[in-house]
């Protein structure tokens, strides 16, 4: 599976995947479709979209650390 | 201005609406391509590079193959990683608060426990005397559980006698099977001068070390 980085992708580009997705985001936070923040289950923190990852098993947005990636991998195996 | 030519302001809305289709027609290409599994998106590939290379390394195998625990396997995981960056200060405080938001002091000093080759070294030390491999995981899971009681991380500026007070109440009251004193630096020779006073102290205990250059692990194990 390819890993498309979005880093130097421009915002525009970010929220409108987020808006496909059913996301938003109010320029620094990803919000989900109820307009409440989108928190990183692996750091008990909201989703910057400068530093998002976004991967399978039911879309799931992430931080992009070290801590929350590992944790991925834990639960859903190296599918990537 | 003529009439017939487009004003500023009609261009950059027209340049605006361009950039935002081109957006919207990448995004829906992309989203595609995500939901039918040919594609994740990332942020920089260092992270999750570095991630997957660890996950590889013959350091996780072992650890991976003792610890269980899903909190406590993400902490390990979480030490190699503190290990690798040591030498970029700006990624290593804010793992060190991502994992000390999430997990505490105690998940802080399991991931440097970690760092620090202490988990290794105990495992090495261990493996011979234990039978099954489910006594090693018990016995190592019960040790990170009780990480602030069974290991001691002297700072530098913690004094010899109070801290050989804090380990001789803790060795007369717990009794543990294994507790472990690890200082770097000015605290090694702190560390030393304890083992030194314990062992003549605890006849019921037994010292072993690792040390380096700058750091000294001392197993203090209960003699059977």
């Amino acid at each position: 599976m390819e890993m498309l980085s979005l880093k130097n992708e421009p915002i525009e580009v970010k929220v409108a995947i987020l808006k496909k997705m059913g996301y938003s985001s109010d320029g620094t936070f990803i919000l989900d479709s109820k307009g409440n923040l989108v928190i990183d289950p692996y750091i008990d923190e909201a989703v910057r979209i400068d530093n998002m990852v976004i991967l399978h098993g039911s879309e799931i947005i992430l931080d992009s650390n070290p801590l929350s990636l590992a944790g991925y991998f834990e639960d859903h195996g190296e599918v990537f | 201005m003529s009439d017939d030519l487009p004003s500023n302001s009609d261009v950059l809305a027209g340049i605006t609406k361009g950039l935002l289709e081109h957006a919207e027609k990448k995004a829906l290409d992309w989203v595609d391509r995500f939901r039918n599994h040919e594609i994740v998106f990332i942020e920089d590939s260092d992270t999750i590079d570095r991630v997957k290379k660890q996950r590889k390394s013959p350091e996780w195998k072992i650890l991976s193959e003792v610890i269980k625990d899903k909190k406590l396997r993400l902490l390990a995981q979480m030490g190699l990683t503190l290990r690798e960056l040591e030498n970029d200060q700006e990624k290593t405080q804010s793992l060190r608060k991502k994992i000390h938001h999430k997990y505490g002091r105690d998940g802080l000093h399991i991931a440097e426990a970690v760092q620090n080759n202490i988990i290794s070294n105990f495992i090495g030390l261990e493996s011979p005397n234990i039978g099954e491999p489910i006594d090693l995981t018990n016995r190592l899971e019960k040790l990170l559980n009780n990480v602030e009681k069974n290991i001691v991380f002297i700072g530098p500026e913690d004094k010899e006698d109070v801290l050989f007070r804090r380990v001789s109440i803790r060795l007369d009251a717990d009794v543990p099977d294994t507790l472990i004193l690890f200082g770097a630096y000015k605290a090694k020779r702190t560390a030393i001068s304890v083992r030194g006073k314990i062992e003549k102290a605890f006849p019921s205990y037994s010292t072993s070390s690792y040390e380096t250059k700058i750091k000294i692990i001392i197993f203090i194990n209960r003699l059977n």
